[in-house]
This record gives C-alpha cells, sequence and structure tokens, in this order.
C-alpha cells in the first residue's frame, strides 16, 4: 500500500537517454562472518579454559574444561562433578564407548567411566595427559597421551603401542577402513590393528608429509584424509596412493598452528591458535575465508570444534562455548563505506554475482571469490533513482525498475544504460516489479501490467527497441496496482493485485482469482511455487495461501506462521517454502505443512526489508537485505528429518530432588511427584514446546512450554510419565522419554497386610470361639452333671426305701415317744429343706455340708442304731475354710449305706477325717450285702466328674478287702 | 590473612634457590642422560632483545646474561635467563615496574625454555638449518608449551642461533592493569641470538 503514496511524476523524462559511458570501479571488498552465539561455561569463573567438546548420544552437549566438566542443555551449565580427592580436574579428552557410557580423560593421566550417575576411575598404566581418546572396533579404547605415547585397553588389559617415533601424541582416530590414525611431532602414524601382531608406519616429510607436526586428523567417510599441520596448513592425504596434497588456495598458510577441524557440508572450518578460524571451501568455489579480530571474530584461540547434530558448529576458546549455524546463515554486514541497509532490491545473476539496490545506487556484489564490490549508475543524474526491481534477462541485460522514472535496461560489461518510460509505449512509470521467460518480459507497474517483447533480431535487441503491450484493469490483472510476477514452470504468469487477489495469465487469457477468501482484503504482495506445480502467495496480513488450481488454503499464525508482516516468499532446494517476515524466516514444508523458524536464536531479526530483497541463485543461496546487513541463507537440511531430542532431567517430590531416575517406587506419602524435562533443540531452546501425559491417571496429552510438571497427590498405583518435544509445536515426528514408577500403597492397604491381619484375625477368633465353645460346654456340661446330681439325689431322697424307711422308723418312734418323733420329723424335714437349698448351687462350705450329714446321719441312726456309727476328724477351722460340691459328702455317705449291709454284726464305721492335702477322706469298713440295691448309677461317678469340673485334683478312691476309701480334694475358699 | 602474607614472604625467600636449582638440574641431567656423548653445546656469548609495542608507550629491554645448553645427539636443550638481568629501559622508573610489577623478578629470578628441537639437524654438517625446538617456557613460574622455530647456522664446533617469536603475557598470568594497557601491548616481540660453541664435559 505504501507505493500508492507515490505520487506519478509529472516531469518524466522524454528523451530516451543513451549513455555513451559509464564509470564503474571497485569500491570495496567485505568480509563477512557467519552469526555466533558466544555462551560462557561459567560465569563466575572467568579462568575456565575448556579443552575439548563432545556431544553424547542423548544430544547433549559437553565440555571438558580445566575446571571440570561442564553439561549444557540450551539453557544451563551443569558442572558435573568428577572431583577425585576434592581436587578438581582438568579435562582433556571425551568419548563415548559401545555401550554408551561415558569415558573422560585427564591432564594427569587418569581416566574415569560415567556409570549410573557417578564417575568410576579405571586404572590406567600412564600419568601423561590423555590428549584423546576414540573408540575402536570389537570395544578396544585407544588413548593417546602427551608424552607417553599410545596406549589401547582391550579384555586382556593395556597395551602400549612400542617403538613411535615420538610419545607426543597430539590426537588419535579411526579410519573407515579401521586403521587407526596418530598425529605426533615427528610424522603422522598409521597403526593397523587387523593384524595379530601389531605393526604401525610412519609418514613424515620424507614421504611428502609437508609438515611433521600433524596436530588434527579428519578423515572423510570415503577414506580422504585431511592433516591439519603446525606450520603447513592443511593436506589431504591417500592411504591407498600415498599421497599428499594441499589445496591449492591453501598453499601458503600463515595462519599459525591447526588446533581442530570441523567439517560442514561443503566446508572445512579449521581451528587455529592465535588466528581465529579459517573457513575453507574444499567443494565448489574453494573459497577460503577468515574469522579472525581483522574480520570482528574476537576470539583467536580455538581449542576446540565439533559439528552438532543439528548441523550447527561448536566453538570452543578459552572460557567461551560459541555457536553458530555454520553455512546455513552468513550476515554480511554493512561497511564504512556500503551500508548494506535499506536494500530495495536483491538479484542474482547467471554469474553468481548479486545486484543490490538500495538508496545509495546499484551495487553488483561478487560474494564468491573476494567480496569485491562494483557501483554503478555513478552519474550525478542518477543520484535520486530509486531502484525497486532488478532482473536479469536470458540475454544478460539487468533490468531495473523504479519509482517515477520507468525502467532501466543495464548491459553490465560496458554500463550503456538504456531507460524506458512513458514516452517509450509503458503506461506507468513505476515498476515494481520485473520478471520475464525466453523473449517475454513482464512489468508489474503501478498502472497494470506491461509487456515487453524482445525483437528477433540481437541487432535490435542490442540496439534496445522494445514493444510494449500494456495491460490495464479490465482486460489485464483485474487491479491497476500490480506488485509482483512469477512464472511458473508451466509457463504461466501469476500476477500479485493490491485488492484483487492473484490474477494467473494463460493461453493469452488473465484469469482472476479473488474471490478465495472472502472475509479478507486480498492484497498480494509474493509468489511461489512449490515442486509439486501449487501456487504460495503471501498477502497483507493473513499471512500465506497455497493453491493447487482449486482450492485456496490459508496458512496465518494459528497454522504455525511466526509473522504476519511477510516480506517475501521463495522456496529453497528441497522445495520448502521460505517466507521471510519480520521476526525472521519461517520455512514450510510444503507436503507436511511442518514448520521451522529461524529468528533471533540465530542471529537475524528485524528482518524488515523491501518486496524485493529477497533473491535465489543458482546455487540455492537465499539473499535477504535486511536492517543489519545482507544475509546469505542455505537451507540444506530437509526440516522433517530431525526433532528435538527430549530427556526427562529430573524428578522432584514435594519439590525436593533427590529421587533420583533410578528410583520408580516410591512410598504412598511421597505422591507429589514433579518432572523436569528439555527437548534439546540448541538453535531456539526457547521455541521447543512439550506435551505430555501420566499414564495411569489419563491418557490425555497436554500441552506446555514449561519444563517442569507437578502432580500432587496421587493415589497409589503405577504410572507412566511421557513427554515428547517439538521446536515448532507441531509433534510430527516427536522423540519420547517415559518414566515408570509406582507409588506404593500405605500399609493398611497392602494386600499382603490385609490378607495376614485377616489370617491373625481369623486364627484369635477360632482360638476365641473354641475357648467360648469350651466353655459353654464346660458349664454346660457342670450344668448337666449338676442337674443329673441333684435329680439323682432327689430321687435318691425321695427313693421310696428311703421314705418307707423313715417312716417305719417314725411310726416306731411315735410308738415310743412322741417328742423323740418329732425331733426324727424336724430333722426329715431339715434334710429336705437343704437337700432343696443346696441343690442349686455349685459349692456349698463344708459346715454346711457336715450339718447335711449330720441330718442324714440322725435319721438313719434312728433306724440301724448304734450299729451304724460315724465320726468326724476335722480341724474346726476347716469348716468355713472349704468348700465343696453340695450333697457330696453326704452322697458318699449314703453310698456307703446303702452298699453295706448294717447289723449287729456287721457293724458300719464311717470316719470322715481330714488329711494334710487339704482333702476329706471317707473311710468305711466293707460289709456287702448279699443283694445289693439296684444302683442309680451316678453316686460315684457323679462325685468324681463334679470335682472334675471345680478343682484340678482327683478324687481318689481305694477299694480293699476290708475298706472303702475315697478322698476328696477341698476347695479353698475364695 | 596474617598467616597467609608470612608464608608468601617465606616462598619469596625461598624460591630463588628452587628455581636455581632447577635450572642445574635441568643441566645436570641433560649431561647425564649424554653421558656417552662427552661434548655439548654451551652458549658462549647471547644477545636477548624485547619489545613492547603499545600504543603509548613502546618498551624496550636487552639481556647478554643467557645460559644454556644443547645435547647434540638428543636434541635436547635448557636455556635460562635472569630476570633481572634485562637492561636498557627508557628509565630506571620502568627498570623497576617491569621487575617488580610485572616478571616479580625477586620471586620468579628465571625465564627457563627447556625441551626438544623437533626437526632434523645435523650439528656435523656445516650449513644454516630452520628447525623447531618444542618446549616450555617458563616465565613468573607459568609454563606453557611453545613451539618456536629458528634459524641455526651450523659451524664447526659450534653454531649461531637466531629466533624471533612473540610471548603472550597472558598465557604466563602477566595482568596489566586496565589503566596502562595503553603503555603495554599483549604481545612482547622477543628477538634472541646466540653463539653456542662445543665443549667437553669433564
Amino acid at each position: 500500500m505504501q507505493f500508492c503514496n507515490y505520487k506519478k511524476s509529472s516531469n518524466v523524462k522524454r528523451i530516451l537517454l543513451i549513455l555513451s559511458f559509464f564509470i564503474c570501479f571497485a569500491i570495496n571488498t567485505i568480509a563477512s562472518i557467519p552469526y555466533f552465539k558466544a555462551l560462557e561455561v561459567d560465569r563466575e569463573n572467568n579462568n575456565v579454559h575448556i579443552n575439548i567438546l563432545f556431544q553424547d548420544h542423548e544430544g547433549y552437549v559437553w565440555t571438558g574444561t580445566d575446571h571440570g566438566l561442564y553439561r549444557y542443555d540450551g539453557f544451563l551449565f551443569s558442572h558435573i562433578d568428577v572431583a577425585v580427592n576434592d581436587s578438581i580436574e582438568n579435562i582433556t579428552a571425551i568419548v563415548e564407548d559401545a555401550n554408551n557410557s561415558m569415558l573422560i580423560g585427564m591432564q594427569n593421566g587418569g581416566i574415569m567411566r560415567f556409570e549410573k550417575n557417578k564417575f568410576i576411575s579405571i586404572k590406567s598404566p600412564f600419568t601423561s595427559p590423555v590428549r584423546k581418546m576414540i573408540q575402536g572396533k570389537d570395544g578396544v579404547l585407544w588413548v593417546a597421551t602427551y608424552g607417553e605415547g599410545i596406549f589401547y585397553l582391550n579384555n586382556l588389559g593395556w597395551h602400549r603401542i612400542a617403538g613411535l617415533p615420538d610419545p607426543f601424541i597430539y590426537t588419535i582416530v579411526t579410519h573407515p577402513s579401521g586403521v587407526i590414525l596418530a598425529g605426533t611431532d615427528l610424522g603422522f602414524v598409521v597403526i593397523d590393528p587387523r593384524e595379530k601382531q601389531l605393526h604401525y608406519k610412519v609418514y613424515d616429510t620424507r614421504n611428502g608429509l609437508p609438515d611433521n607436526l600433524v596436530r588434527e586428523i579428519y578423515c572423510e567417510k570415503n577414506g580422504d584424509i585431511w592433516l591439519g599441520m603446525q606450520e603447513k596448513g592443511i593436506c589431504k592425504f591417500n592411504l591407498e596412493t600415498k599421497q599428499f596434497s594441499i589445496p591449492e588456495n591453501l598453499l601458503n598458510w600463515n595462519y599459525g598452528s591447526i588446533t581442530c577441524m570441523a567439517r560442514l557440508d561443503n566446508e572445512f572450518w579449521i581451528g587455529t591458535s592465535g588466528n581465529g578460524i579459517i573457513d575453507f571451501e574444499f567443494q565448489g568455489d574453494k573459497r577460503v575465508r577468515t574469522f579472525s579480530k581483522k574480520e570482528g571474530f574476537s576470539y583467536s584461540n580455538i581449542n576446540d570444534m565439533i559439528r552438532g547434530r543439528e548441523g550447527s558448529i561448536w566453538v570452543a576458546s578459552e572460557n567461551k562455548l560459541l555457536m553458530s549455524t555454520g553455512e546455513k546463515f552468513e550476515i554480511i554486514p554493512s561497511d564504512n563505506t556500503i551500508l548494506f541497509d535499506s536494500i530495495h532490491a536483491i538479484t542474482t545473476d547467471r554469474n553468481g554475482y548479486i545486484w543490490i539496490s538500495n538508496n545509495q545506487g546499484l551495487f553488483k556484489y561478487d560474494y564468491t571469490v573476494n567480496g569485491q564490490i562494483k557501483k554503478y549508475l555513478t552519474e550525478a543524474k542518477y543520484k535520486n533513482l530509486h531502484i525497486v526491481s532488478i532482473y536479469e534477462d536470458e540475454s544478460g541485460y539487468i533490468w531495473l525498475g523504479t519509482f517515477d522514472n520507468g525502467l532501466f535496461r543495464l548491459e553490465p560489461n560496458s554500463g550503456n544504460v538504456k531507460r524506458y518510460s512513458i514516452d517509450q509505449g509503458l503506461r506507468n512509470a513505476n515498476v515494481i516489479a520485473i520478471n520475464g521467460s525466453e523473449d517475454k518480459i513482464w512489468l508489474a507497474t503501478l498502472g497494470g501490467v506491461t509487456l515487453c517483447e524482445k525483437p528477433n533480431d540481437l541487432l535490435e535487441e542490442a540496439k534496445g527497441n522494445y514493444k510494449f503491450i500494456n495491460y490495464s484493469d479490465n482486460e489485464g490483472p483485474g487491479s491497476i496496482f500490480v506488485y509482483c510476477v512469477y512464472i511458473d514452470k508451466r509457463g504461466r504468469v501469476w500476477f500479485g493485485t493490491d485488492g484483487k487477489g492473484i490474477t494467473v495469465y494463460e493461453n493469452g487469457k488473465f484469469t482472476s482469482y479473488h474471490d478465495f477468501d472472502k472475509s479478507r482484503g486480498k492484497v498480494v504482495y509474493s509468489i511461489t511455487e512449490d515442486h509439486e506445480g501449487n501456487i504460495w502467495f503471501s498477502t497483507l496480513n493473513h499471512g500465506v495461501y497455497r493453491f493447487d488450481g482449486k482450492n485456496f488454503r490459508n496458512f496465518g499464525l494459528s497454522s504455525g506462521l511466526k509473522d504476519l508482516n511477510i516480506s517475501g516468499l521463495t522456496t529453497d532446494r528441497a522445495g520448502n517454502i521460505i517466507i521471510v517476515h519480520q521476526r525472521g524466516i519461517d520455512i514450510l514444508h510444503p507436503q507436511t505443512f511442518e514448520w521451522e523458524y529461524l529468528g533471533k536464536e540465530v542471529g537475524i531479526e528485524s528482518l524488515d526489508c523491501d518486496l524485493n530483497a529477497i533473491s535465489r541463485d543458482f546455487k540455492n543461496n537465499i539473499w535477504i537485505g535486511s536492517q543489519h546487513g545482507l544475509i546469505r541463507f542455505v537451507n540444506n537440511s530437509i526440516t522433517t528429518d530431525h526433532q528435538p531430542e527430549t530427556h526427562i532431567q529430573k524428578t522432584y517430590t514435594f519439590m525436593k530432588p533427590g529421587a533420583g531416575l533410578n528410583d520408580s517406587i516410591f512410598k504412598y506419602n511421597q505422591n507429589q511427584i514433579s518432572f523436569e524435562y528439555i527437548g534439546l533443540w540448541y538453535s531456539n531452546p526457547e521455541a521447543v514446546s512439550y506435551r505430555f501425559r501420566l499414564i495411569g491417571l489419563s491418557n490425555k496429552w497436554i500441552n506446555t512450554h514449561d519444563r517442569i510438571v507437578t502432580y500432587p497427590n496421587l493415589p497409589p498405583g503405577n504410572y507412566r510419565f511421557e513427554v515428547m518435544s517439538s521446536f515448532n509445536n507441531q509433534f510430527l515426528h516427536p522423540k519420547i522419554d517415559h518414566f515408570n514408577f509406582r507409588i506404593r500403597k500405605p500399609i493398611y492397604k497392602e494386600t499382603w497386610f490385609i490378607l495376614a491381619l485377616t489370617l491373625v484375625g481369623s486364627i484369635g477368633l477360632f482360638w476365641f470361639l473354641r475357648d467360648r465353645e469350651l466353655r459353654f460346654r464346660r458349664i454346660e456340661s457342670l450344668k448337666k452333671e449338676k442337674i443329673e446330681y441333684q435329680f439323682a439325689t432327689l430321687k435318691s431322697q425321695v427313693n421310696p426305701h428311703f421314705l418307707f424307711n423313715s417312716f417305719n422308723t417314725l411310726i416306731s418312734i411315735i410308738e415310743e415317744d412322741s417328742t423323740k418323733a418329732v425331733t426324727y420329723v424336724e430333722n426329715l424335714s431339715d434334710y429336705f429343706r437343704n437337700m432343696i437349698q443346696h441343690r442349686d448351687k455349685d459349692t456349698v462350705l463344708l459346715s454346711e455340708e457336715l450339718e447335711m450329714v449330720k441330718t442324714y446321719f440322725f435319721l438313719q441312726q434312728k433306724r440301724f442304731g448304734n450299729n451304724l456309727s460315724l465320726e468326724f476328724n476335722i480341724p474346726n477351722s476347716w469348716k468355713s475354710k472349704y468348700q465343696l460340691p453340695p450333697l457330696s459328702l453326704q452322697l458318699l455317705i449314703e453310698n456307703a449305706v446303702k452298699h453295706n449291709a448294717v447289723s449287729y454284726e456287721t457293724k458300719l464305721k464311717i470316719t470322715v477325717s481330714a488329711t494334710d492335702r487339704e482333702s476329706l477322706l471317707i473311710v468305711n469298713n466293707l460289709n456287702p450285702k448279699l443283694f445289693p440295691d439296684k444302683s442309680t448309677g451316678i453316686g460315684l461317678e457323679n462325685i468324681i466328674s463334679r470335682f472334675r469340673i471345680l478343682t484340678p485334683n482327683d478324687v481318689k478312691i481305694l477299694r480293699t478287702e476290708t475298706e472303702f476309701k475315697v478322698e476328696i480334694p477341698l476347695i479353698l475358699l475364695s | 590473612m596474617k598467616q597467609s602474607i608470612s608464608k608468601h614472604s617465606l616462598n619469596i625467600r625461598i624460591k630463588p634457590f628452587c628455581i636455581y636449582f632447577t635450572t642445574v638440574l635441568i643441566v645436570g641431567c641433560l649431561c647425564t642422560f649424554s653421558a656417552e656423548a662427552q661434548e655439548m653445546f654451551f652458549i658462549k656469548e647471547s644477545k636477548i632483545f624485547f619489545e613492547s609495542d603499545a600504543p603509548l608507550e613502546i618498551i624496550k629491554a636487552v639481556s647478554t646474561d643467557m645460559r644454556g645448553v644443547i645435547d647434540p645427539t638428543l636434541h635436547t636443550f635448557g636455556f635460562s635467563i635472569a630476570s633481572l638481568s634485562f637492561k636498557g629501559f627508557n628509565s630506571e622508573l620502568q627498570r623497576r615496574h617491569f621487575n617488580e610489577n610485572y616478571l616479580e623478578s625477586e620471586k620468579y629470578p628465571e625465564i627457563t625454555f627447556t625441551g626438544k628441537i623437533i626437526d632434523e639437524i645435523d650439528f656435523t654438517k656445516p650449513g644454516i638449518y630452520s628447525v623447531r625446538a618444542k618446549g616450555m617456557l617458563t616465565i613468573k613460574g607459568i609454563s606453557h608449551e611453545r613451539i618456536i622455530r629458528s634459524v641455526v647456522e651450523v659451524k664447526t664446533n659450534s653454531f649461531e642461533l637466531k629466533s624471533k617469536f612473540d610471548i603472550l603475557l597472558d598465557d604466563h598470568n602477566i595482568r596489566i592493569p586496565r589503566i596502562v594497557y595503553q603503555k603495554i601491548a599483549p604481545t612482547i616481540q622477543i628477538v634472541m641470538n646466540a653463539v653456542l660453541q662445543l665443549q667437553k664435559i669433564q
């Protein structure tokens, strides 16, 4: 829209200008260096010196320093403690073995292995500094020492390569053929470990090696060997032909000693001590550049360089870790005399020259050879020319479109200029864009489209006689304001208009597409085409559209575009859509719609450039004019095949670290668990987004930019935490890391505990029930015994014989003595009363029992007279001290009376006497009856069982020829 | 704090002897290793010239007091020079600054360079050789490995040694106060000439 504000020039020059002479001269040469992001390993300690760099299999970048080991994850340098005996180690070598466990070598000759988050010392037979370690075939570790030669460690132990010309080894590498190469002070050594008897060959100046001091070796996959030397730079060596060759452009090496080399796709970066980095393009132009103090690269001592996984180059210099995108980006800064800013238009020509127009005029920049710059149109009359578009036609003429001043044709060799404006057939003098194919040149102007047809005759063309055909809004593009022209592979010509969308010219007909998005403005600024033939165009404030011939698809901020202020579109070699906008560059993969964003992190920002300030040359370099200078961008990598490496770094319980990644079982009350994770993406760590989930809680992925997640109050169970990362929030090929863990149930919820508890409980209950059962049964039996006994006693007492006998006795007494009879009846009734009174009790006092016995005896004695006698030998103190089952003593006496014949001849004498064992002994003499009474069957047995229930002491029965003895235990009154 | 100061002063007294002994030891070692050779090159005369070319001040000084020995068979060497032997400063003040503030000559009285010649040279064949010497350059007690190229003109029973190299002050922990940055260059150029003569060792 800004173009509309330009007033059309009223005093357009009427004459066709043919310049007879033209001044062009070299103004300057401009050196350029890639962008380096500088990081300090240890901010607090400026004296840290990085010796070596290493990227491990997980993607972490490690720095070995003289103050220990540091790991960098894109955000932080973490110091890894390897201290032995509290001294900080000087780490000089890092390698990973076949099992991916890390080995570090130290200045003091020590070697350690990183195992289970701890460094464990490996015994080594040397004390010289470890310069380099490599993992050879079959798990053999090769160690280059600085002072004791080369050692290797296999499963038989350490071995030393004997007889080397020099014990100071700078480097050691494995050649693809399997041989080991080492650099020393006295040439380089080729060791063949495949032979049984290890032998080696030394190559030195006598074999053609330019310099004996070989400090660095790099092996190509094809077997080519590059040697970095102390004085003579680099040379290539062929192991087959044994030929050494120094690249032509590096024959006069004066950059000092080489310390390290990193190989990029087309370049070698050579680190030196004192002269920064030498960039040698070993393919293509064989260009040599230096990144040194002179070019504004302030790091002169390069200690180590590696190429990272993302294609970036890591450089160690003193205490700084530098990261560069390497070949990918280059910013050619503004110089004192040439300002590469406010660039209006850029075009790259067939020779690789870059044509640039800005407020200072028109320049031709020779990038490939020496950065030379030529200025064109230096005459005063061109001073205020606004060149907004540049195009090189097939004949090699440079066409310049201007604001207000029409079109110019420049012959680059002679510098001749021809001008075309309204008078020469142009409808409008503001030529915004130029493009063409074969004999047609299309001009996008603020007055529609103009077709410039070349004459067939070369002479006519040289004269500059072109035919101009103008197409205005109705028959042409639909709008008079046309901002861009693009000619696709099929020869169709596409125009971007202001307000009328895109228009295509095909077979002499214009077709306008302006209804692709009804709700939005249709201002098209830039057009390009992908490999599939889809047309892509950028719009004012509405992002990018893809047109596949039928449908339009919009890509705005919600689809992944980082900025709507799009300056222009182009494609890279792989056909990705390159979108240049204010915040940087978006790369969109046209099939997968995957985005990659490059911005501040790689050194480009505020790319506020003009519409035509983007151009792609035939080497696939994309040139962009920016505020900071001219940017060269080449996208060799295809964005889809790499993604951040995702790693869970730490776990916390209640925000307390300590639970290492090895612990995976937590207590029930350790149930607030946090996970810290990272997606390693060094080129833009801030841009990495994450998705995580906790299987066991929910299978739903949650998106976040945070690098930590906390789960509070997790119930007991098995869980799996999964996290993935993406640099573009699209998660198309994510790398997932996971962590399995278990939260234990509290002990009272554990199955085994419940089982054990149930078991113990049921055993207890069983015992209790059994005990109760027994008790009941005992009580039951006691009751039964008692009832039986009572019944028996009652039966025996009320047995008719007893009553008859008593009554007969009574009758005889009544007749004899009525007073005695009364006493007898009283005793009889006492007897029954006592019996009724005591029969319900378990025990009675001895005195009570004796009372009953005496009553009974009184009744019986009336019957048997002196033939029956009963004697008591019981101390009085016993009578109220002991107890016994009721009627037990009486029953024994009854038994004696019942079973023995009592007569004058056979007197019955019963004695009840106390023993010294707290028992009573009942003794009677035996006079068995001739016809015994029918036994009730319960007498003695009943007494025995009753006593068994009540006391542990048994009733003892002893029957001799003449006596019957029963000993009953007494129960002490409690 | 007090304790460390006293330790420090003790060091000052002990250090010169230590360094003296080490140089003697180095030379001694070289002699014993080459017991069979019996013959060694010793410095007969020498001239070491240094220049610090800073924007505001040029410091120049020269010493003719270098001692040294080269073993012609093992190609090992040892050189040492007393820091205090440099003369020819612009002023006495400059000389004092040089010794007290930068080299700390009291504490580190010797500058040594010991090592090995790594390029081929035949001391029995007269001619001009350009060789590299690799060794430890010790200044102010800090050793730094250096590879220094020299031109050697071998004559019968003697040779002339010419060398030109730079020393980075930072390599040897010589810190220049910010205020005198304009007066002392971060790199010092050294030009060295010496004549060595074959001598028999008793």
